[in-house]
């Protein structure tokens, strides 16, 4: 364990939560502690979880002040004015609306700070409005100071009202200047031919002209305005209140093109941003020009990568591939393959591609469908899954429908289109979701969420992963109680993996009742997995746990140490555990699936919990799971 | 005629979600617009291609991560500097995944007992704390708007923190035993 101390770890942690920068050293030091200290780790989980429900508590407050009768104009007008480029509208949570207003504002937005660089000559920056002052601050000002600031504060809401009447004004006059700058036919005359009315427009646009030399120089006045008592509040504060804006230097960032969905677990897995690597995470967008680079991984390919494209298209990348957003439009898969699926425009014309694959040997134009491609510096390989493409290079193309694959090498036509299997195509995540369930699922304690304070993790040599879960307080519980309305008990261990759907799966637990005091009333836990059928075989004198999604695992008593029970093992001393056929489960969908674990009867220790398609026998008690057998 | 008033699958999930992702922005940036402009903005580009909601495996990790992506955005995270502790600081989120009926009743509970527990807390720290989560400053500023030494603040925020989580977790227990 690091040497830095439990208290000084919490502390570090405690100034983390409010925003402190520890630099990585330290950090790395007080995740290293959190690691290996159980207490600690149990400390700063209750930390966090306190941390999160303070600002939960916040944000019902925030929500419950929206659904109240009306905002405050104050909190709408200082909303409206924070600090951003964008200009919006006060209201919020209007979805149908949502997408009209940003588009609205965003073009109006542009078009000022296009308007703006266009007339500026000499220089493209535009400073970026101040945020404006909180007026409801509450400050212990001497009256003087009060009154400083409350002139600063007038000083500068008058400039930011004159610098957007000037904005709005500039935007009008382009708008106006667009409408007659269309040149007529006889601009190309000799000046003395000039029509009356060419010469009409041409005067048009020179009064325009001046006007909007006039409002440029009002917009700078009230900007320059606007930094005085910005500057003036920043010295009536003795610090700076409110940061320098910083200038925008183009009139907008480029526009991302997708984004990242998930990821899998090849460390080598990037993203190439003009020369520079960035850290891939899920939600991290993609900008044109973007490269998706996945590294080396296992013989048959997984999905490394996958990725969301703004076009309609989503994206699965397979080991050693790297593909390139080129634009909107298409993208190039220079290595590699990909699965991807592009959702049909119904609103399309029907001539042009929804979306364009390049590689080195062939083009794909897709319309619509779903498809993998396969990629190398001269051949490129086309398996399509539903659907049609277009499959061409400069010497021609092939249509390529369902269930057809084409090859193409560098310089020749693609190849003619053969049939295929649907099992031949890669087909990336609907592939993967399969391959993934396992037949033996072994949970072991670590893998546990604790909810609530019945269950904690305590070392125990005598486990698979020498850290089990226990409850260690003395009581006896009833099974049928819990079960009743199992939702209002709300403390338990979880597990979360995945499983297939319409399967039998046998659960046998691995576990231990330490109690000297009455061991064969504190022997037992519930299994309860939300959205499956369980089957338990009926237990020898307190029956089963009364649903048919949850089970009684019990009788922990009548062995030493830890070992496997499938059910309700309680029995008379002299008599074999009768839990012969163990408790199964069926789950009703297909994916990612919880199981509880309840204290019912406790002090209990739990190390693993086994769910198999094939252990249908109770295990040998020093078993771990399908192959390890304990030391 | 009555008009009907469809809500969207995005912001129905949004909805569903929302006070979770606005407590975990709020965690991010620390300032209540701030994190309401970064919701919207989620908003947006959800709306734009929903079709990245249903291709998540787990919603709420996703959400959190295109809203962290949002934040660091705007604040130019360094991309390690946070990101070793960031499974630690953000524990009670990483814990929570999909929406569940328990977990559900169990975080109702646990914001009724912190509401109950955070009455019995001496003055100045339910001032502090107040002025930390409700006004969103650092406490550099509280030390600042108090006229107190910033360690000071620290302190008492921690201990705040660690006396509230103690008091949940009596409040809890002795919930559950009667």
């Amino acid at each position: 364990m690091s040497e830095i101390s439990c208290e000084d770890v919490l502390r570090h942690l405690n100034s983390a939560f409010d925003g402190e920068e520890l630099g990585v050293e330290l950090e790395e030091s007080v995740a290293a502690h959190l690691d290996d200290c159980v207490s600690c780790a149990r400390a700063a989980r209750e930390m966090s979880s306190t941390h999160r429900l303070m600002l939960e508590l916040v944000a019902k407050q925030i929500d419950s002040r929206k659904t109240g009768a009306t905002q405050p104009a104050a909190a709408i007008e200082r909303r409206r004015t924070s600090s951003r480029v964008k200009i919006r509208p006060a209201r919020r949570n209007s979805p149908s609306n949502a997408n009209v207003w940003w588009l609205a504002a965003s073009a109006a937005a542009a078009l000022v700070l296009l308007v703006l660089i266009a007339n500026s000559g000499k220089n493209n920056t535009v400073a970026q409005p101040h945020p404006r002052p909180n007026p409801e601050t509450p400050r212990n000002d001497s009256p003087a100071l009060a009154e400083k600031r409350r002139a600063a504060q007038d000083e500068f809401a008058r400039a930011d009202q004159q610098r957007k009447r000037a904005l709005s004004e500039l935007v009008e006059l382009e708008r106006r200047r667009d409408h007659i700058d269309t040149p007529t036919n006889s601009t190309a005359q000799p000046p003395d031919k000039i029509s009356a009315e060419e010469k009409e427009r041409l005067d048009a646009l020179a009064q325009l002209d001046a006007k909007r030399h006039d409002v440029e120089v009002e917009l700078e006045r009230a900007q320059n305005a606007q930094d005085r008592a910005h500057d003036e509040l920043a010295r009536v504060d003795g610090k700076s209140a409110m940061p320098a804006p910083a200038p925008i230097t183009t009139p907008a960032g480029p526009k991302p093109l997708g984004q990242i969905t998930q990821l899998g677990n090849n460390l080598d897995a990037r993203i190439e941003r003009a020369g520079k690597q960035v850290m891939l995470s899920p939600g991290e967008v993609l900008l044109p020009g973007d490269r998706v680079v996945t590294g080396k991984g296992p013989a048959s390919p997984r999905v490394d990568v996958s990725l969301a494209l703004f076009a309609g298209a989503t994206v699965d990348l397979a080991s050693e591939t790297s593909i390139e957003i080129s634009d909107a439009d298409s993208c190039r898969l220079i290595a590699g393959r990909i699965y991807a699926d592009v959702a049909k425009d119904p609103s399309a014309k029907t001539t042009g591609y929804r979306w364009t694959v390049k590689t080195a040997a062939a083009d794909v134009g897709i319309t619509g469908t779903r498809f993998s491609v396969s990629a190398s510096t001269d051949q490129t390989q086309l398996q399509m899954e539903e659907g049609s493409v277009e499959f061409f290079n400069t010497h021609g193309k092939q249509r390529v429908s369902a269930l057809q694959e084409s090859v193409a090498t560098a310089g020749v036509i693609p190849g003619a289109p053969v049939a295929i299997q649907l099992s031949a195509i890669w087909r990336g995540h609907n592939d993967i979701a399969r391959a993934e369930v396992s037949d033996e699922i072994v949970l072991s304690a670590p893998q546990a969420r604790l909810i609530g304070d019945d269950w904690q993790y305590v070392r125990d040599e005598n486990a698979s992963a020498q850290l089990v879960l226990e409850s260690p307080k003395l009581q006896t519980r009833g099974a049928r109680e819990l079960t009743r309305d199992i939702s209002k008990f709300t403390s338990f261990a979880v597990f979360s993996f995945k499983a297939e759907a319409n399967r039998d799966y046998f659960i046998w637990v691995r576990g231990y009742a330490p109690s000297s005091k009455d061991p064969w009333k504190h022997d037992a836990v519930i299994l309860f997995a939300p959205d499956s059928t369980m089957t338990e075989p009926e237990g020898p004198f307190k029956g089963n746990a009364g649903r048919g999604d949850a089970s009684l695992f019990n009788g922990y008593s009548f062995e030493q140490g830890y070992w496997w029970v499938g059910g309700d093992s309680d029995r008379a001393a002299d008599k074999l555990p009768p839990d012969t056929t163990p408790v199964s489960v069926r789950f009703n969908k297909s994916g990612e699936q919880l199981l509880k674990v309840f204290a019912v009867e406790t002090p209990m220790r739990i190390d693993s919990i086994w769910i198999s398609t094939t252990q249908k026998t109770r295990p040998e008690a020093s078993r771990h799971g399908p192959l390890k057998t304990a030391k | 005629m009555e008009a009907q008033h469809n809500v969207d699958p995005v912001t129905d999930i949004l909805n569903e979600h929302r006070q979770k992702l606005l407590a975990y922005v709020l965690h991010l940036v620390g300032d209540i617009n701030e994190a309401e402009d970064i919701l919207q903005e989620l908003q947006v580009i959800l709306l734009q291609s929903p079709q990245m909601l249903t291709r998540a495996g787990d919603v709420f990790a996703y959400l959190r991560g295109t809203a962290r992506h949002l934040a660091a955005g705007r604040h130019r995270l360094k991309s390690r500097e946070g990101e070793v502790l960031r499974r630690w600081t953000e524990w009670a989120w990483e814990a929570d995944s999909e929406p569940d009926e328990a977990a559900e009743i169990a975080r109702t509970e646990q914001l009724e007992a912190l509401r109950k527990c955070r009455e019995q807390l001496p003055e100045n720290t339910g001032k502090i704390l107040g002025m930390r989560y409700e006004t969103g400053l650092d406490p550099r500023s509280i030390a600042e708007r108090i006229g107190a030494n910033v360690t000071a603040i620290k302190v008492a925020l921690f201990r705040a923190r660690r006396s509230l989580a103690e008091c949940i977790r009596r409040r809890l227990a002795e919930e559950t035993a009667s």
